[in-house]
């Protein structure tokens, strides 16, 4: 109970933070909107099919904005040190990477959100009939995503440059999720998914291999 | 008055970092309503020991004993309710209200009738009226009172403290001595970090001088003058005083 407790306090607290913040969805959320521009100027719909090369691009674009917005995660608590009065509560340590996990994971659903709202407006990006799949596969992808964001955030937070390491360490560890995100992305989009597909599965079992690894790793990944 | 009460004892820390030797075999104990003023020169080891002491870092070698009882996977979580632990810095949310800051702290405390001793604990640091203000909006000072009611909130038996009075103005350390010396009168165990050996001499009970990740002199404080604990100091960082 105290553990739930601790994890629901951690999200709401962060939640909050942000929001009151604003910097790291300000950059997060404008630098995912310049891309979505940029491309729609450099793409011409009628020669490019999107429903191919949009999924490509859109997780492009969600890796990079969403490593502005996990890195930070933890950087702030360390700067200010109040990472060491999380630590030093008596609640379960796992606790305080679970909550920061579902910060991370419910900031990337709402990019997404937006992201194929604008990527409907200025690449002429059509899901409306595959969202149920669409929504399927990139939550799986997105907990996997977040899962071990959330994780190296932790690592890199007390290094020193942590800002630089922190995406040369995470995108060669995404590559098998990401491969399987924009494959699912364009399946879904064109012929939908089902719970049998090949690439969800894998997927999902990412999800809870990362997750799972994390949240026992997150202990030793805080501690000096 | 000292108790004999042994809260938290070290015995043989050694913490490496890498080949860098931080603590070397170090012995502590800290008592019921005692304070122990540790002094030490800059990567001497103090901040270390704080945070090994606290559980935040494991010592390499070494063990802990917290109330007689060797330190584990069943004891911790009581060890980590007994300690308020106090830095330099604020390890406090700067977007959150100072009444936040409590409120969540807290929570994740379960402590009972919060809202109340919240209030108790502003009025207390003198912050009532500063209570819906952001915390990045305070001064040095306002910060510490804060950051010392944070610590309060559980009703901590030991306290350690890591340069409590870094960037405080005058006004602020005496404030900050006058609290010490309260807690220490209420039994709680205190181990304080620092350079301010004139505001906090008059209040310890015994000195420890911390160099090179070991023990180079440690005594009773009582009754030992500025001037004497200076040359104790410097003595013990050249390497010539003995314990």
């Amino acid at each position: 109970m105290r553990f739930f407790r601790a994890v629901g306090l951690i999200f709401l607290k962060d939640f909050k933070e942000e929001i009151r913040r604003k910097e790291n969805i300000a950059a997060s959320f404008l630098f995912a909107f310049l891309s979505l521009v940029l491309f729609a100027f450099a793409l011409d719909p009628t020669r490019v099919d999107m429903r191919q090369t949009g999924s490509g691009l859109l997780w492009l674009i969600i890796l990079f904005a969403g490593s502005l917005f996990m890195g930070a995660s933890f950087r702030k608590e360390t700067e200010t040190g109040t990472l060491l009065a999380l630590l030093l509560c008596p609640a379960d340590r796992s606790a305080i990477y679970i909550g920061k996990f579902l910060v991370n994971l419910a900031f990337l659903l709402i990019l997404e959100a937006l992201l194929l709202f604008f990527a409907f407006l200025f690449l002429d990006f059509r899901v409306a009939g595959a969202l149920p799949s669409l929504a399927l596969a990139w939550f799986g992808v997105t907990v996997g995503y977040a899962a071990l964001g959330t994780l190296f955030a932790a690592l890199v937070a007390q290094t020193h440059g942590g800002q630089v390491i922190y995406p040369i360490l995470l995108f060669p560890v995404l590559v098998p999720l990401l491969i399987a995100a924009a494959s699912l992305t364009q399946e879904a989009v064109s012929r939908g998914i089902s719970l049998q597909n090949q690439w969800l599965r894998l997927v999902l079992l990412f999800d809870i291999l990362f997750l799972t690894a994390s949240t026992f790793l997150f202990e030793y990944a805080v501690e000096e | 008055m000292a108790g004999e009460r042994v809260i938290l004892s070290a015995e043989g820390l050694d913490k490496r970092f890498g080949h860098f030797r931080a603590l070397s075999g170090l012995s502590i104990e800290l008592r019921e309503g005692e304070l122990l003023l540790l002094l030490g020169p800059n990567g001497a080891g103090k901040t270390t020991l704080g945070k090994v002491l606290t559980t935040l870092s494991r010592p390499s070698r070494g063990r802990l004993l917290f109330r007689g009882e060797p330190l584990g996977e069943k004891n911790r979580p009581a060890l980590r309710q007994a300690i308020g632990y106090l830095s330099h810095q604020s390890l406090l949310y700067g977007h959150l209200s100072a009444e936040e800051n409590l409120l969540f702290f807290g929570r994740l405390y379960g402590i009972g009738r919060l809202q109340e001793r919240v209030a108790e604990l502003l009025r207390e640091v003198d912050l009532e009226e500063a209570r819906g203000r952001l915390v990045g909006a305070f001064s040095r000072g306002m910060q510490q009172r804060l950051s010392l009611a944070r610590v309060l909130l559980t009703d901590p038996s030991l306290l350690i403290l890591d340069e409590p009075y870094a960037g405080l103005d005058p006004e602020g350390s005496r404030t900050l001595t006058h609290l010490l010396a309260r807690l220490k009168a209420a039994s709680r165990a205190i181990l304080l970090v620092t350079h301010e050996l004139e505001d906090c001499l008059p209040i310890a009970d015994r000195l420890a001088i911390l160099h090179r990740g070991r023990l180079a002199w440690s005594g009773e404080a009582f009754g030992l003058g500025l001037e004497e604990a200076r040359r104790l100091y410097f003595q013990a960082t050249s390497g010539e005083a003995g314990s």
